[in-house]
């Protein structure tokens, strides 16, 4: 067995409470590296095209990759995926914290799960024993108490929990998993636990992670405490303020989302960002595991309405979606709300487009005040959309309706209400702009997930020599192709258990140093070329998963507004995306991955040298039994 | 020795990480002979050893003895009664599943090199 690894699968049966485990081989950890990697091929194979993403049958997969638990630094990622009820395509959704080294250390690099409980459960995975347990007591409970009352049950203290809130098992469409105080935030991955009555997942253990060469291991983790890490983005940035250092920059360049994207300069951006306004909230700053930095921050608010209000966080993402998207400028109501959401279990960007969404919808008077249950939905109305965060995730009145989403919440109010959901296959944007920023628009358009910050990255303010790139953010030449080494990064790094925050000390694209931490821990003796080509076998994987799905170059897009209106003010007036630039970074792109120009599908050719069958192609996979699918072509 | 600074932990676990990696050559945090753990939401313990000697005295086979300054616990003598890990104040002495004795610090300063933030230093 490769080095890294705890050395097993781990696959639970809810509906039989059974259980079974696989060994993992060498072939497999070659060839898929580890969690996200084993989870796009695991879907692709076993999940029914055009099923509902709540259908029991179903499988959701928690993984982390080989590097996870070690002692390489930036690698504590666990990963959840599974069919997103919000996007009806593949998704993983990624935490930090400690649970995914915790399940190593139980025996697991990842623990697949089908079917449905009868009644709610938790799973307790200790030092390679597993067990059902029932959850009736943690049913309505938020993912602090439960997760509190799981380790008093089970008198654990140093277990590692993931955990839905209310929203998960209210079947709220972007419901989060919460790992300790860390959330898999997007996808609504808490939605398909809490559809299989699954509050939690249990981890604790004591077991060895061994390691191919250790004394390499012990080299690299000196070169980068002492020569790599000190100085870098990382250190000097994200490890003293984390995310928060973020709209601090964009919104004197005049790309911070705000009032739902109708404009992208924040007058209130002091409010949330300021050091009077949120650094003198820190009380501490935390590290995942086995990380050298310490982005995570915990604020507490210490006077006024919402005093005592408390959480690690708020990252740039939810100042962005619960802050001047909302129009929001007190940081103090931007931490309520995020602590509402980790507690509840909800998707802080989504929670916060989607409110945006219905502000806009009443602005616009497509959503009057009969219909939104009496509510006034105005932008800069914090105590209102405080309320409405607890509504969405107990689905009462209008929440029931925002809880689907901005997309389906658009075309059940109807009148052009989709022109104002920020949303690219369902997925509501984060806060990097489009239009201001034109390679993260193509990430958006060509993600995987839809519109996510985390497939298609934000390169364009990686002034790195490596990239080969001049870093103007507003030209769109070579994008496409820039997007394919990006993409093929994320899909490996992802598999490996990395933290994307790695770039800020590697760069964003597969290199060596990657390459030679990997065979230090595994042994697996990957080549750059091998590994860059493992990246794009999980991405066209996922795609391939998308294509069943409907997914073609027709939904690699971007929401209507980001076309037609240019940034209004600010210093990026004017920015706006045209379909031609769009047209242009996707033909490159496809180039780049050898996926068919026309239809934006991975060509058989392709997809034969990347060592997947033909016979498990896409479009021959389902043409005996599916219509519907082959009638796309 | 090892001196501690719990403020300025942040919960990284790599003293445990990198006491397994140079002691056993493994990556696994319960084979550490230091310990953190989430006391609060913003409160970190660290166990450790403070050399406070009452190990020694309780141990009824005389396999913890002081070698260059240090008190260390000799595996081949110590019979894994148990009694040091009852007594020790600071609960710094370790038991693994895989071991017939605890796990006690050196105080080798390895871990130190690995904590970025000064939560621990040797002195």
């Amino acid at each position: 067995m490769p080095g890294g690894y705890a050395g097993k699968l781990l696959y639970i049966n809810l509906n039989e409470r059974s259980v079974k485990e696989e060994s993992i081989t060498d072939q497999l950890a070659l060839k898929w590296i580890g969690a996200n990697g084993f989870a796009a091929r695991r879907l692709y194979l076993k999940q029914r095209p055009g099923s509902d993403a709540f259908d029991p049958n179903n499988e959701i997969i928690i993984g982390a990759g080989p590097l996870v638990g070690t002692s390489i630094p930036f690698s504590p990622k666990v990963y959840l995926a599974a069919k997103s009820p919000l996007t009806g395509c593949y998704f993983d959704s990624v935490a930090g914290g400690h649970f995914g080294a915790e399940l190593k250390y139980a025996g697991y690099d990842a623990v697949i799960v089908s079917g449905k409980s009868k009644i709610p459960v938790y799973i307790w995975i200790n030092d390679g024993q597993v067990e059902f347990r029932e959850a009736l007591h943690l049913w309505g409970k938020g993912t602090r108490e439960a997760q509190k009352i799981i380790k008093q049950d089970l008198s654990q203290p140093d277990a590692q929990c993931l955990c839905v809130g209310p929203a998960g098992e209210n079947l709220v469409r972007y419901a989060c998993v919460i790992a300790g105080v860390r959330a898999a935030g997007r996808g609504g991955l808490g939605a398909v636990l809490g559809s299989k009555n699954l509050k939690a997942v249990v981890a604790r253990g004591t077991g060895d992670l061994a390691l191919a060469d250790p004394d390499r291991v012990e080299e690299i983790g000196r070169n980068i405490r002492e020569q790599r890490f000190p100085g870098s983005t990382l250190d000097k940035g994200y490890s003293s303020r984390g995310t928060p250092i973020l709209p601090e920059i964009f919104n004197p360049w005049g790309l911070l989302g705000t009032r739902n994207w109708q404009e992208e300069q924040f007058e209130g951006g002091e409010g949330l960002y300021h050091t009077d306004n949120l650094a003198r909230l820190e009380v501490k700053r935390v590290s995942c595991q086995g990380c050298y930095a310490k982005c995570g921050g915990i604020h507490l608010v210490k006077n006024g309405p919402y005093q005592g209000a408390m959480s690690e966080g708020p990252e740039y993402e939810t100042e962005y979606a619960l802050g001047s998207c909302l129009g929001i400028s007190d940081i103090a109501a931007v931490i309520e709300m995020d602590r509402l959401c980790d507690d509840l279990g909800l998707d802080t960007i989504s929670t916060g487009l989607t409110i945006s969404f219905a502000m806009e919808c009443f602005q616009k008077g497509l959503l009057k005040k009969d219909r939104a249950g009496g509510i006034e939905l105005q932008f800069g109305d914090d105590r209102m959309a405080v309320e409405l965060v607890k509504k969405i995730a107990y689905r009462e009145g209008l929440g029931n309706l925002l809880a689907e989403g901005s997309k389906r919440a658009a075309e059940k109010i109807g009148g052009g209400a989709s022109y104002y959901a920020i949303q690219t296959k369902g997925l509501e944007h984060p806060g990097h702009s489009t239009r201001g920023t034109k390679g993260m628009g193509l990430g958006y358009a060509i993600g995987t997930r839809g519109a996510h910050h985390h497939d298609g990255r934000d390169f364009e303010y990686h002034a790195n020599p490596l990239l080969g790139y001049d870093g103007d953010r507003t030209s769109t030449a070579g994008k496409g192709y820039m997007q394919g080494k990006i993409t093929r990064w994320t899909a490996a790094a992802d598999a490996m258990g990395y933290c994307h925050f790695v770039e800020k000390v590697f760069g964003i694209i597969l290199c060596q140093d990657h390459v030679d931490i990997l065979n230090a821990v595994t042994g697996l003796g990957l080549t750059l070329e091998q590994l860059q080509e493992v990246g794009e076998r999980i991405y066209t994987t996922e795609r391939a998963f998308n294509v069943r799905e409907g997914v073609n170059r027709t939904k690699d897009t971007l929401p209507d507004r980001f076309f037609t209106e240019p940034i209004p003010g600010g210093p990026s007036a004017g920015a706006v995306f045209t379909r031609e630039e769009l047209d242009g970074m996707l033909d490159e792109f496809y180039e780049d991955y050898r996926w068919d120009r026309e239809t934006g599908i991975p060509t058989l050719v392709r997809w034969q040298e990347l060592g997947l069958p033909a016979g498990l192609y896409p479009l021959k996979f389902n043409a005996d039994k599916d219509e519907k699918i082959t009638g796309l072509l | 020795m090892l001196k501690v600074n719990t403020t300025l932990c942040t919960g990284c676990h790599l003293c445990s990480l990198a006491c397994s990696l140079h002691f056993f050559r493994v990556a696994n945090p319960a084979k550490g002979r230091i310990k953190v753990s989430r006391a609060t939401e913003l409160k970190f313990s660290i166990n450790y050893c403070t050399e406070c000697g009452i190990c020694q005295d309780v141990c009824p086979e005389q396999a913890i003895k002081k070698l260059n300054g240090y008190l260390i616990l000799d595996p081949e003598t110590c019979t894994g009664c148990g009694s040091c890990v009852d007594a020790c104040p600071e609960e710094a002495l370790f038991t693994h599943p895989d071991l017939s004795y605890p796990l006690k610090c050196t105080h080798c300063g390895n871990c130190t090199r690995y904590c970025l933030h000064g939560a621990i230093m040797i002195d």
